[in-house]
């Protein structure tokens, strides 16, 4: 479960306000979409629930565990999947999930249950061996997935993640989004593809100009609008004209 | 505790085999080995030499303050000198691992407490300064030891046991100076909208810092030794500088002292035990500090409203391409701190060296005494000039691995190739011939030269092989650059580059000391005319340096640049 309450980001030196008294929960079992359009807040919320960003206003609880008082608790629960490829490009994929794996104190057994599972399921046996740095941009993004699959977390944030995927791995991975739902864990992704969006998610939050616009629930929507796609939706909020938008 | 350090190694472990790229891939193993084993040559004579100096230094200065019984404040100079070095050439490559690592964002998404991430990044910044402050001060304590034993000084067998125990010791204290310093400062950058050129500025300000101290020390040591009757012995103001320097550097003492074998293993103990106390404190220190600085670092530059307005105006201008091209690269070189400050380096260390050439020797060496010290001046500052403004401009160095993955969008433009190439080539010559204009006026001002073959002769020559191994650094970096790193300190301290110009750039280099030091021996050529004849031979390897590495470098850039990520 993920709990933002009141949470505003003021960067410091030119005192932009990024994002502005967002407040939303995430329940387990659930698969959340969160949309924006670009230079909305998406990235620097996600980089706040996760830890990379401090932040001064509001709170944000990850299964219990905030971010800011506790941080290495609430980080242990997260599997996070950037949207830059930040991973050590010297190392090989499985030294560098071996290193993951290391951190998140995964035992060796079932690290390497997990990776028997997701390493083929990717396609990358042939290559998890390769240094990062001969990688291309999908198998870099799917190293990145990998190493935040490996401590089967409980909390599962994705950036963008689709990004760079071929189309098999990219059905894997919403295979695996709707598994960890099910299992009863918490999911939590941006996306520029609202279809993909609207498929997979339970609901789906909007965000324009570091202010949340709406949080609406999937199955409400196609029920009570049926007339009004995911894609209306987003683009009447974020462009000022939401009269027609409500539900 | 058992996990923390667990995590640690673990860190550990990743960042050395990230930095150090060991791996064991097939195939590539021949072709890293003769690379390494080429860097690895010129790393040796290159440290062959610098220890070689600092050894004669030592020994010489050791044995004139032996009689006045000065030799304990020598070896706390000696000691001081080594930190003082790694502190002055350690700043950047130190805020590099801590505060600059790309991995920043990765490590800060993890579990991992900060001061984990913190102590894992100092041992890596100390693991790098550790050879380099090693390759300065054994041969300086080593010779000071030796020169003790022999004049009979109180130094045992037991010296040169504390001595090895002591050197890993040496970068520690400048190491903590710098992260004590960077905690609040990295603070303060932060907010700051231009936080990367703030950043550069307040390093700059500690640069000079140093430099001024620097300096200092120089003017202090001017005329370390004089004679007095047929003994050499140390000068009044080098006296005092010494015993200011003991004073000073008093937590040195328990190093120093077990050096000397008072209590030799008591001692080393205190120094050992200080150390490990003042790691403990500054690693509890930067508990507080490191999350927060690494945070407000990540955030980004933001921006006012009049900035973005000053940002239309720009894309409104339309400029030629050498232009905008040149303004890339002056704004990417400002806007990074590493490369900032190996470029002021290039501009200022040679001027440094060039002003303690003057004082260490400059001053006691004329033409009338069997030896004509000018020529051989003129041989060693060509030999240094050449040598350190070819080898330390990293514009060139890495001026294509500077780019990084940005390589791939510079190929996507419709630009051709060689005027990429020229505009690199020709910022590169722009700090090449400021550094060069700078040291033609310091030469015949420092050293009293007033031969005008010299004058116009000493740029020339100086520019024209700096030039040629800019160009030559280019064509290298072309054929093969680096575009994966994660940290521009790391590319520019473990540049292979570098390394691999400076066996033929000391080669070349060696060539012109040599050549001042047999003019001034020989008595037949006289009268200004051996600076023609030094001139004349020194311009024919530069000219050659410059033709060869210009026609390879455009002889077919094209093909090499359309290799780079095939």
């Amino acid at each position: 479960m993920i709990e933002v309450s009141n949470f505003s980001k003021t960067y410091s030196g030119s005192g932009v306000k990024a994002v502005d008294n967002v407040s939303f929960t995430v329940n387990s079992g659930e698969i959340f979409g969160f949309l924006g359009p670009n230079g909305a807040g998406k990235s620097t919320t996600i980089k706040c629930m996760t830890g990379i960003l401090s932040f001064s206003e509001g709170s944000i609880m990850i299964n219990g565990a905030d971010i800011r008082e506790n941080p290495t608790e609430a980080k242990k629960k997260i599997g996070f999947v950037p949207d830059e490829h930040i991973v050590y490009e010297g190392l090989t994929g499985m030294q560098y999930i071996n290193f993951i794996a290391d951190v998140f104190d995964v035992s060796t057994e079932r690290r390497k249950e997990l990776m028997g599972k997701y390493i083929p399921m990717f396609g990358m046996q042939d290559k998890i061996g390769e240094k990062i740095s001969n990688y291309s941009h999908g198998m870099k993004q799917k190293v990145c997935i990998l190493a935040a699959l490996v401590h089967d977390p409980e909390v599962f944030i994705l950036d963008e993640p689709m990004t760079g995927l071929d189309p098999q791995s990219s059905f894997q991975l919403k295979t695996i989004m709707t598994e960890f739902a099910k299992e009863g864990k918490t999911v939590f992704f941006s996306s520029h593809i609202l279809e993909v969006v609207e498929r997979l998610c339970t609901r789906v939050a909007i965000i324009d100009k570091g202010r949340l616009v709406t949080v609406c629930d999937m199955k409400e929507l196609r029920e009570k609008r049926s007339d009004l796609s995911l894609e209306s939706l987003f683009l009447s909020l974020t462009q000022g004209n939401s009269g027609d938008a409500k539900l | 505790m058992n996990r923390d350090l667990a995590i640690l190694k673990s860190l550990l472990g990743v960042l050395i085999r990230n930095t150090f790229r060991i791996d064991r891939a097939k195939g590539e193993g021949k072709r890293r080995l003769s690379q390494a084993s080429n860097a690895k040559i010129s790393m040796l004579i290159a440290s062959v030499m610098f220890g070689l100096f600092g050894a004669m230094m030592a020994a010489m200065i050791t044995y004139a303050a032996i009689p006045m019984g000065l030799h304990v404040e020598v070896l706390y100079t000696l000691i001081l000198i080594t930190q003082v070095i790694v502190l002055f050439f350690g700043a950047v490559a130190v805020m590099g691992y801590l505060y600059f690592s790309n991995d920043n964002a990765l490590l800060s998404s993890l579990p991992i407490k900060p001061t984990l991430i913190f102590s894992a990044k100092f041992i890596m910044s100390y693991l790098s300064e550790l050879m380099f402050s090693a390759f300065i001060s054994i041969p300086m304590l080593t010779a000071y030891g030796i020169v003790c034993m022999v004049q009979g000084a109180g130094v045992a067998w037991h010296y040169f046991v504390f001595m090895l125990l002591g050197v890993p010791l040496l970068p520690l204290v400048p190491l903590f100076v710098i992260t004590l310093i960077s905690m609040p400062l990295m603070r303060i950058v932060s907010y700051f909208r231009r936080r990367t050129l703030a950043n550069t500025i307040v390093l700059g300000i500690l640069y000079v810092i140093c430099m001024a101290g620097y300096l200092a020390f120089v003017f202090g040591m001017q005329s370390v030794t004089v004679e007095v009757g047929d003994q050499t012995v140390i000068a009044a103001p080098a006296v005092a500088l010494f015993k200011a320097v003991r004073k000073f550097t008093i937590f040195n003492y328990n190093l120093v002292t077990a050096l000397a074998g008072q209590k030799a293993l008591l001692n080393f103990i205190i120094y050992l035990a200080a150390h490990i106390a003042l790691l403990a404190a500054i690693v509890g220190l930067s508990a507080f500090f490191y999350r927060k600085s690494i945070s407000s670092l990540m955030e980004g530059e933001g921006g006012s409203k009049s900035a973005k307005k000053k940002e239309k105006a720009e894309i409104a201008a339309k400029t030629s391409f050498y232009k905008s091209f040149f303004l890339k690269e002056v704004r990417t070189l400002v806007n990074t701190p590493a490369l900032m400050l190996s470029t002021i380096l290039t501009l200022l260390l040679p001027p440094l060296l060039m002003v303690f050439m003057a004082f260490t020797m400059g001053r006691t060496m004329g033409e009338d005494d069997g030896f004509n010290g000018k020529i051989f001046i003129t041989g060693y500052a060509t030999f240094l000039t050449f040598m350190l403004i070819s080898s330390t401009n990293m514009v060139s160095t890495i001026g294509i691995s500077r780019e990084g993955k940005n390589l791939y969008i510079l190929k996507t433009l419709p630009l051709p190739v060689r005027t990429i190439i020229k505009c690199k080539l020709y910022f590169a010559g722009i700090i090449t011939l400021s550094s060069t204009v700078i040291m033609s006026i310091m030469y015949p001002v420092m050293f009293g030269i007033t031969n005008p073959v010299a004058i116009v002769m000493f740029p020339v020559v100086v520019f024209s092989g700096s030039f040629g191994v800019n160009a030559l650094a280019l064509y290298s970096d072309l054929k093969k650059p680096v575009l994966n790193w994660t940290n521009i300190s790391q590319l520019t301290s473990n540049n292979k580059n570098t390394l691999r110009f400076m066996l033929p750039v000391l080669g070349v280099g060696f060539a012109y000391l040599a050549g001042g030091l047999v003019l001034a021996m020989q008595t037949a050529i006289t009268g200004g005319w051996e600076y023609v004849l030094f001139f004349g031979l020194a311009a024919i390897p530069a000219a050659i340096i410059l033709v060869v590495s210009l026609s390879r470098l455009f002889k077919n850039p094209e093909e090499m640049f359309e290799r780079i990520g095939n």
